[in-house]
Order: C-alpha cells, then structure tokens, then sequence
C-alpha cells in the first residue's frame, strides 16, 4: 500500500489513488492504456523494438504505438500524450495524460494515482521527464 | 545463546536491513536497471544460500515483493519460470506486430516458492 508519498516524490503536492496494488501490470503498461501485462524488456515487449533498458528503447516502444515526441506536455484536445522519465539514461517511468489534463502513473506493483502535472514525480527517485510524447486521440 | 543462533539471527538481521532498504529505495521501479544496481542488491545476493529461507518467507509474505527472483537468479543460478512466450502477432494491442508476451508475476512468485519447497528449504 502507499504511503508518505510526499516523502519518497518530494515535488508531489496532491494526488489521489485510484486503483488497488496489482502485479498484473506497470507504469509502461498503463501509459499504453493496457492493465493486464508487465512491459519492460524481458518481459512482455515488441519484437521491433531493442530489448534494451535505454531510455531510446522505450521511447521507440511509444512510437510503435504511434506517439511521436512533442514539445509540452499542455492538454491538447485531439491528442493522447504520454511522459517518459530517465535516470542515469535508463527509462525510470511512464506517465498518460487524462481528458483532464492531469496525470496516471502506475508506481511498480503499487497503485495508480493521479498527479497534476508530469514534474509531481521527477526526483532522485524517477530523474527527469525525458519527452512527452503524443498521437492523435485514438477513442481508447 | 549457541554460536549457530547467533549466526542465524545475526544473518536475518543483516538481512532484514539490506531488504528493507532495497525494496523501500526500489520498490516504484518497473526497471530492472535500477533494482539490480542498486547497492543492497549485491549486498544481498553475496548472502548466500543462507539467505534463501529469508527470501522465499519475503517472496511469500509480501503482496508486492517483485524484487526477489532477481535475487533467486543470481544466488541460486536456477530460473524455474518460463521464458517469455514469443507471439507471431499480439493481437490484443497491436495487431500488426509480433512480440513476448511473459508469465503473470504472481505465477512466477508461485513457481519460485514451489521450487524452494523441492528443493527442500523451509521458511
């Protein structure tokens, strides 16, 4: 279960979580709009893509999904965006943007939250926010 | 207390500090690159097979414990899960391409605590 959040995210202010803990998928996964697998390399993967922990494999991940990167992560209609977040140049987490505008991250086998904005959760834990990324709205 | 106990407590305490530290410090991670180097990791895996009782009591006790088969690997050298299964189109996401597609974590918790038990170690 969560908890101190604040602590671990030291730039998250609000949040809200909105799912139980589940192992059956994580931050990759949901960032795809997906609940019922793990993505990273040598689990579930694409075979178009490196099988690599480099933060290229994932962004090349998203663009075989269609996003390409962009320059904001402000809500445009017509548009899903994503967040891809690096450390040390190893992809650390992926976040979706809501109709909203705000933000659903899967935090491992924990829960989903929803956080204001992509920077909410950059630190020593995740790093930075690499790109953004968008595709147009798929109706998913 | 017998110089065996002591050893015993001695190795779950240790233990219980390196694991608590590596999956508090990790726990949000879905990338192997920062479980596997991360300090403690090595720490722990340089246990032993001494530590193996403590890891599967971990991998059974926690709901969330996605950390342990890395180290199972790395002391034991077994690997009781199936690879991941290669799908000429997954189909369920992105018809056109092709991919792998691997066990549920939990079926691979299963299989690891199976494995302990066969291998005779309790916890």
């Amino acid at each position: 279960m969560l908890e101190n959040l604040e602590e671990v995210f030291p730039n998250l202010h609000s949040y809200q979580i909105t799912s139980p803990v589940s192992l059956r998928y994580n931050c990759v996964a949901w960032a795809l709009g997906i609940d019922s697998q793990w993505w990273s390399h040598d689990r579930t993967w694409l075979d178009s893509v490196p099988r690599s922990l480099n933060v290229h494999a994932l962004i090349q991940l998203f663009e075989e999904f269609g996003y390409a990167i962009c320059n904001s992560g402000v809500r445009e209609a017509g548009y899903d965006k994503v967040a891809v977040y690096a450390l040390f140049g190893e992809w650390s987490h992926a976040a979706r943007q809501l109709e909203d505008g705000q933000w659903t991250s899967k935090l491992g086998p924990f829960e989903d939250i929803i956080h204001p904005s992509p920077e909410d959760i950059t630190g020593e834990l995740f790093g930075i926010v690499h790109c953004i990324m968008r595709r147009t709205t798929t109706g998913t | 207390m017998q110089p065996k106990a002591k050893k015993t407590e001695e190795l779950e305490s240790n233990f219980n500090v390196l694991a608590d530290k590596w999956v508090r410090e990790t726990a949000f991670h879905s990338n192997d690159y920062f479980i596997v180097n991360h300090p403690a990791y090595e720490q722990i895996v340089a246990l032993g097979e001494a530590a193996l009782p403590l890891i599967f009591r971990e991998l059974e006790r926690a709901e969330t414990a996605v950390h342990w088969p890395h180290v199972l690997r790395a002391i034991t050298g077994a690997d009781p899960t199936p690879p991941p299964k290669q799908l000429s189109t997954l189909g369920w996401v992105v018809p056109s391409h092709s991919g792998w597609v691997a066990l549920d974590i939990k079926a691979i918790h299963k299989a690891w605590l199976q494995w302990g038990r066969e291998q005779g170690y309790q916890w």
